[in-house]
């Protein structure tokens, strides 16, 4: 038991970690860690814990503290003080034993006795030996010395020197351990990364405090003293949000405005859904996947640091500086009840990064200035603050780290990327505010061959004008600028033609990229039909070898049949969106396009139950067929995605009209769903390749990011307009495009 | 006689499963033994374990995706795991097989079940994991019976005031494990002992009136 206790704790920092969180739990308001480990043998050195806490009496040691597995933190899992206890798992002493072999313990709780005595490890190692032989001895001296925690100097900013300790008594309760014969050596990088775990036991935000932990030792002095929370000196960006249990998430974001001069406070109150979307399954009405009932409610911390030397209105560190403290304190940690859960957040370990900031940087490096906009790992700090009676779900891993994967555990790893989402939102908006340059207007590669050939047309009919002007002078000059021009003219031409092909196949590719999108939305529902009609052929034959009465034989064939249809409508509806005759721009019925697309989605919208409302006014247009194809067939796929977060309503409307827009003649569709809406923070990020606000049930993100993009690319390409709001009918998201009819 | 219970939202896939089932019975003869039952399922998941022991069910086959629909559009208001969650807590050891069109979806949900399949591998294995099925619903239906016979023991041993407080807590003990009301068993324990009661001061009554009836009576003279 000992040997599996003492394996169980990874290292002897952690070990001292345990025992700290000993004398948090019983409600001290000073730990202080002694280590006596300068140029002596292991055998002769020693570590020190005392505190001030409510002590221990002999029954609650007998029959508490040396039995293994028992925590009193089971039963009472509240301190005197109204603190929440860490510790359940009732074997914070084997980190004794991980230390030294050897533990004095001294107590003094309120009543008259106190309690001393020595244990020797080594004694429980003795192969075959009864356990209950095993003594333990009774220390003559059990007085020992109860420390007081030092005080804050406002003149000097700094801790006073640490009053001296008093002796225990009745009235002046403690505990102190006095571990010997160390197991491990103890050298100034482990007194350095204690000192760095110790700093961040409690949250550094303010949440505890009433804790103080002192180091005292001779190994590196330098370390000695208070141990000090992490200087959050101020960020570029800080965000503080909190989940409540009726769904809204409310809070602040705090950033510097140009236009302000100052550090603003803007406030956030959105609902869960319109944050995150994690992935919907199916839903229950007392329990939606969108509902946070199995999360319960928690609050974040976020502060950005985009480590870049304009960082106005910030009493920014030196860059250097900036990046030390990053290096220490960078992450994104976790803490209950005031105690930090680890490793979440620890720099170099895999769980370090566990909200997959690094890969999702790397997926998408796009700078600030970009809407799509991702921050790296290490320029984030944090924290999520969670507790064990209010969110029952965050529950421990049988190890001494981390928290149980989950649906809870995936639904807060996803509100942390969604609040993650609302700060870079902010922090890209203040960037643009900030910079002075004209932003660049990029042509789609049809603008370019527009701009071009009007260029062409200038320029020879100046040449024209020219010679028309001045007849007889300069002609053979001029006769040679036009046999020039008519070379570059037959040059351009042909890169004309390229270009048009390129269009044309960029189309394809969007086209297909669009079908790609739909089945890996709606794939699973073609996967299901096929299996089911394999299943219902394989009964077929089963019932006709066992001679089953043939009706029942004709009524599977017929379910068969049916369900083969639902797959060939969906095969028949990949193939039809390359066919060559939508590949050119022709004269097109846009209301029957879009009856088309839509009876070949029915049968995967049926089977989600999800009502099509669809408003079809008779609207004519010169147009490339897969490019609206395309726009249709993504807006509906996104519509069906966030409808399936909808537990009561479930639908989908879309319209389409004839629409004038500047003198231009076009139309407009409208497709509107009954999901949770876009947050107005994402309502243009969300056009961007590779932005999603959709994670999976372990909270990470998903999704291509590119059904969007592809819907924005169409719409810049025939120089249309996009717009998103909320849909007032259904509630959710409403996106309107209006599209020019070609040659308008 | 044991059961094959199978819960499906959709009635063509229900229907196809139980027909699939019962013919392969009649080819390993055991259709006198088995039934198997296709009736809609209960919409209430509170009502899932009542409807199993009524109809005798001693294996459930269920589909996963159970209840997909917006609300008004369901068959069914419980999600396949939480219904095999309660179902596990109640009776640990009930045989629950999933066949199902997404069975890599439902994979990583379903650790705590006897058997996961595709409809396509259901159908084509059925001659191999049907038996596997009777036997496991067979071990269960043997469990049962012993329990219910115990449990037929311990409430005559109630009823006639013979059984000691141990019998009375193990009856209360299966009382609960069956989910059966049975307050006439015990309450009838407390009216025996009264009509006992009375019974005695009837007695000493009659032998009061029959006392002062033989009493001679004076005559006035």
């Amino acid at each position: 038991m000992l040997t599996w206790g003492r394996e169980s704790i990874k290292d002897h920092t952690t070990a001292v970690l345990e025992l700290v969180k000993n004398s948090y739990d019983a409600g001290a308001t000073i730990v202080v860690v002694g280590i006596r480990a300068s140029g002596s043998a292991t055998h002769n050195a020693s570590i020190t814990i005392s505190d001030d806490g409510a002590g221990m009496s002999w029954i609650d040691v007998e029959e508490h503290w040396l039995r293994l597995g028992y925590s009193a933190k089971r039963k009472e899992t509240f301190t005197r003080t109204g603190r929440r206890k860490t510790g359940e798992k009732g074997v914070g002493r084997i980190s004794a034993d991980r230390l030294g072999c050897v533990l004095e313990m001294r107590s003094q709780s309120d009543s008259q006795n106190t309690v001393g005595l020595a244990v020797d490890w080594r004694d429980f190692e003795h192969p075959g030996r009864d356990l209950e032989s095993v003594s333990v001895q009774e220390l003559s001296s059990s007085g020992f010395l109860v420390p007081r925690p030092s005080i804050w100097n406002e003149k000097q900013q700094t801790y006073d020197p640490p009053p001296a300790p008093i002796p225990n008594s009745s009235e002046k309760t403690g505990t102190e351990l006095i571990i010997k014969e160390l197991r491990q050596n103890w050298e100034s990088r482990d007194v350095a990364e204690l000192q760095r775990m110790l700093a961040l036991l409690t949250s550094p935000f303010d949440t505890v405090k009433d804790f103080q932990i002192r180091i005292e030792n001779d190994v590196a002095i330098e370390y000695n003293g208070v141990v000090p929370s992490p200087l959050w000196t101020h960020p570029a960006i800080e965000g503080e949000f909190e989940l409540r249990s009726d769904g809204m998430v409310v809070g602040s974001v705090k950033h510097w405005r140009q236009d302000a001069g100052e550090r603003v406070t803007t406030a956030v109150s959105i609902p869960f859904g319109q944050l995150v979307h994690p992935k919907p399954r199916g839903v229950s009405p007392s329990a939606s996947i969108n509902s946070v009932s199995c999360l319960g409610p928690l609050s974040v911390k976020l502060l950005f640091y985009p480590q870049r030397t304009d960082t106005s209105g910030t009493q920014s560190l030196q860059l250097s500086e900036l990046r030390e403290f990053l290096r220490m304190n960078a992450g994104i940690r976790v803490y209950r009840d005031g105690i930090r859960v680890p490793p979440y957040g620890d720099q170099g370990r895999p769980e370090g990064d566990w909200l997959g900031l690094g890969d999702r940087k790397a997926r998408n490096p796009a700078g600030p200035g970009r809407p799509d906009f991702r921050v790296s790992p290490y320029q984030l700090a944090g924290a999520i603050f969670i507790g064990r009676d209010s969110n029952p779900e965050l529950i421990d891993t049988s190890g001494r780290e981390g928290l149980v994967s989950g649906a809870a555990f995936g639904m807060m790893r996803s509100f942390l990327l969604g609040c993650l989402n609302r700060l870079e939102s902010q922090y890209h908006e203040d960037f643009l505010a900030r910079t002075t340059e004209p932003e660049i207007q990029q042509l789609s590669p049809r603008g370019t061959v527009d701009e071009l050939r009007i260029r062409l047309f200038d320029l020879a009919s100046t040449i024209k004008r020219a010679e028309e002007t001045l007849p007889g002078l300069g002609i053979n000059r001029s006769q040679d600028v036009i046999e020039q021009l008519a070379s570059t003219t037959l040059s351009l031409n042909n890169a004309e033609k390229a270009f048009e092909e390129l269009i044309t196949q960029s189309g394809v590719s969007r086209t297909l990229a669009t079908i790609g999108i739909a089945a890996a939305t709606f794939g699973h529902e073609t996967q299901s039909g096929l299996d089911s009609v394999k299943a219902i052929l394989g009964t077929v034959k089963i019932l006709l070898n066992n001679e089953d009465p043939i009706d029942e034989v004709l009524s599977e064939l017929d379910k068969a049949i049916r369900e083969a249809e639902k797959v060939a409508a969906w095969g028949g509806f990949a193939l039809g969106r390359v066919r060559r005759d939508r590949r050119v721009r022709r004269n097109t019925d846009i209301a029957a396009l879009i009856e088309e697309i839509l009876s070949e989605m029915k049968p995967a919208l049926d089977a989600s139950t999800i009502e099509i409302i669809s408003k079809l006014s008779p609207v004519k247009a010169r147009v490339f067929a897969m490019d609206i194809e395309c726009v249709v067939i993504n807006l509906l796929t996104n519509a069906y995605y966030f409808s399936m977060h909808s537990s009561n309503l479930r639908r989908i409307a879309i319209a389409v009209r004839s629409k004038e827009v500047l003198g231009r003649s076009g139309f407009e569709l409208v497709v509107g769903d009954s999901g949770p809406g876009v947050e107005v923070g994402n309502r243009e990020r969300i056009w961007n390749p590779l932005f999603t606000t959709k994670t999976n049930e372990e909270g990470k993100e998903v999704g291509t990011g590119l059904g969007l993009a592809l819907v924005n690319a169409v719409v810049m390409d025939a120089k249309g307009m996009r717009t998103i709001d909320a849909d007032p009918t259904l509630g959710g998201a409403r996106f309107t495009i209006w599209l020019p009819e070609f040659g308008s | 006689m044991p059961t094959i219970a199978v819960i499906d939202d959709r009635k063509p896939q229900r229907e196809t499963l139980c027909r699939l089932i019962k013919s392969t019975l009649r080819k390993l003869k055991r259709d006198d033994q088995w039934t198997v039952i296709g009736d809609a399922p209960p919409s209430d998941e509170e009502d899932v374990l009542q409807w199993l022991d009524e109809c005798d069910a001693t294996v459930l086959i269920t589909d996963w995706k159970l209840n997909e629909g917006a609300s008004g559009r369901r068959a069914v208001n419980y999600q396949a795991d939480r219904l095999i969650r309660e179902i596990r807590n109640k009776r640990p050891a009930f045989p629950i097989f999933v066949v199902t069109g997404f069975k890599e979806m439902a994979h990583p949900h379903l650790s705590h079940v006897e058997g996961l399949f595709s409809r396509n591998d259901f159908t084509t294995t059925v001659d191999t994991i049907l038996p596997q099925m009777l036997r496991a619903g067979q071990r269960r239906y043997d469990e049962q019976r012993l329990l219910l016979s115990k449990l037929e023991t311990l409430a005559r041993s109630v009823a006639s005031g013979e059984a000691t407080v141990d019998e009375r807590e193990r009856l209360q003990g299966l009382q609960g494990y069956f989910q059966t009301d049975l307050p006439t068993i015990i309450n009838l324990d407390g009216v025996l002992s009264e009509f006992e009661s009375l019974q005695r001061r009837a007695d000493a009554l009659r032998k009061k009136i029959q006392a002062r009836l033989d009493k001679p009576t004076r005559r006035r003279t």
